[in-house]
């Protein structure tokens, strides 16, 4: 990334090389494998490039800012573009994910994907159902009562609760308020 | 200043505030405080992990190209994977999470190398640029053949991986194996042990009896011999006793009062004699008893010295001395001198014949 900051083509190349199985992974979940997907990928790591400073080596790695503004960028086309009506297939065909999926993926992805894993499994059902929508639907607790029929505020209490579990497995680490 | 907790810097990251709680984290981040901005950050790795959780899928080749030209490469490097089903690194999903900790710092290791030789290859002062066709194409195939080679790196630290991952399981078999040989061998070492303490038993037992045994056999054996020589006696004296010339005469104590009987028996045609007494005294050790013989041509002449029994009996049976004529006297005396050749203690008994 320091690379990138200094205007090398070539570590951008790499960067992309590395990581763009995962990036275009978290891409493809929420929109589907497809050029809007594309898109994605091609404007996350023209943003890395054009907006270097906004990259703090000290708060995260790379593969996670990537994962972050991938997933940030797809939520935002996909509300944009009004297609959460066939979100909910592409879902159901990324899931599970396939073992061969991983073949061009790196072993650091490949580190953090066993532990999301391993962090969604510790979730409720009923937690992890309204988590799938919210996470990676870009569904609103409106809709997400809507579609599952559930009260607004039930909805609302198991997206937290499940975001805070995920959390906890995550980044056991506690992060201290500042006092 | 009232600082946002983690908890809600996390759900704030990812949309899950209500309105006002939202508005209330973006306040408090308008002011400039740069500690929970921090931690905002590193939320920002938890929540990258998360978002990982999508399956990896590969990009068509294309978007490559097109993010390398808007950067400014008209003629973008080879991709580091020309096609998807060509020979990809393959990372399979499963337990042991170190050896993707070990993959991974290979890769590190790796792309600070091939970092290294991009800065090499495209310094900022000849970075390649579409008018310098020639340059780019050398500094193309320089990045390739670092890339190949860097490729071999990473299949012998993925086979080093391999090779952690399976020869500890191996050596772990191994010595479960020795183990239990060794487990084995120790309890049939702990069973022969214990064998061999009950024959050691067995055999100490069957010595002791054997030694009783032998013992026994001895005495038996002495009983045995001293019983035959009894019967011997016994049959020798039944013979002297029912020979036709058996002759005899009963032998007195000297004084009236005095203690002991006995009788003598002789036949010529056996040439053999015998003295049977009875209550005899006891004598000094010694001191013997001694029988003697007179015949018509002299004497006395020495028949044998015998002991009594405990209870004063004996028979003592003997050759018959040479001499010539009847026999005329038999006495029993007791002596000091062992082997006497003439009567010189004091007679005990006798039996004159006339």
């Amino acid at each position: 990334m320091a690379r990138i900051a200094l205007r090398q083509e070539a570590a951008l190349a790499l960067l992309y090389d590395r990581h763009r199985a995962a990036v275009y992974g978290i891409c493809a979940r929420v929109l589907g494998p497809g050029p809007d997907a594309e898109d994605i990928l091609e404007d996350v790591f023209i943003e890395v490039w054009q907006r270097p400073e906004r990259y703090d080596a000290s708060r995260s790695a790379p593969l996670s800012y990537l994962a972050v503004m991938a997933r940030s960028r797809a939520i935002d086309r996909i509300r944009a573009k009004g297609r959460r009506a066939d979100a909910h297939e592409r879902h159901r065909a990324l899931e599970p994910p396939a073992e061969d999926k991983d073949a061009f993926d790196t072993a650091v992805a490949h580190e953090k994907r066993q532990r999301a894993w391993a962090a969604m499994d510790t979730l409720q059902p009923n937690e992890r159902e309204v988590i799938e929508f919210f996470y990676w639907r870009g569904l609103t607790h409106a809709e997400i009562a809507a579609e599952t029929g559930l009260p607004l505020g039930t909805v609302k209490t198991r997206i937290r609760r499940g975001l805070l579990r995920l959390r906890e497995h995550l980044m056991p680490t506690p992060l201290d308020p500042p006092t | 200043m009232t600082h946002p907790n983690p908890d809600r810097l996390w759900l704030y990251h990812h949309d899950a505030l209500e309105a006002d709680e939202r508005a209330a984290v973006e306040a408090h981040l308008a002011e400039g405080c740069d500690a929970c901005a921090g931690t905002l950050g590193r939320l920002r790795d938890g929540a990258g992990t998360l978002a990982l959780g999508a399956p990896a899928a590969l990009p068509p080749e294309p978007v490559r190209a097109r993010i390398l030209g808007r950067v400014g490469l008209a003629n973008p490097l080879p991709p580091a994977v020309s096609s998807g089903a060509a020979a990809p690194r393959r990372v399979t999903r499963g337990p042991g999470g170190w050896q993707r900790v070990a993959v991974a710092a290979g890769l590190v290791g790796i792309g600070v190398l091939l970092g290294w030789g991009a800065n090499r290859a495209l310094a900022p002062d000849t970075r390649p640029r579409p008018a310098e066709a020639s340059g780019l194409a050398a500094a193309t195939t320089s990045l390739a053949e670092a890339r190949a080679a860097l490729e071999a790196q990473v299949a012998r630290l993925e086979a080093a991986a391999g090779a952690w991952q399976t020869e500890p399981a191996d050596g772990l078999a191994r010595l479960a194996q020795q183990r239990d040989a060794a487990l084995q061998s120790t309890a049939v070492a702990e069973r022969l042990a214990r064998t061999n303490a009950d024959l050691s038993a067995a055999l100490r037992s069957a010595q002791d009896r054997l030694r009783r045994r032998e013992e026994v056999a001895v005495r038996l054996t002495r009983e045995r011999d001293t019983l035959s020589r009894a019967l011997t006696d016994a049959n020798e004296a039944m013979a002297l006793l029912e020979s036709p010339g058996v002759e005899w005469v009963v032998l007195s104590p000297e004084g009236a009062s005095g203690p002991g009987a006995a009788r003598f028996f002789w036949a010529w045609e056996r040439g053999n004699c015998m003295v049977d007494a009875g209550n005899l005294p006891r004598i000094p050790a010694e001191q013997s008893f001694v029988l003697w013989i007179t015949y018509e041509s002299g004497g006395p002449t020495l028949v044998g010295t015998f002991v009594p029994e405990h209870d004063g009996t004996v028979r003592l049976l003997a050759p018959l001395p040479e001499g010539e004529g009847e026999v005329r006297a038999v006495h029993i005396t007791v002596e000091a001198d062992p082997r006497p050749t003439q009567p010189g203690g004091q007679t005990l008994l006798a039996g004159e014949l006339f």
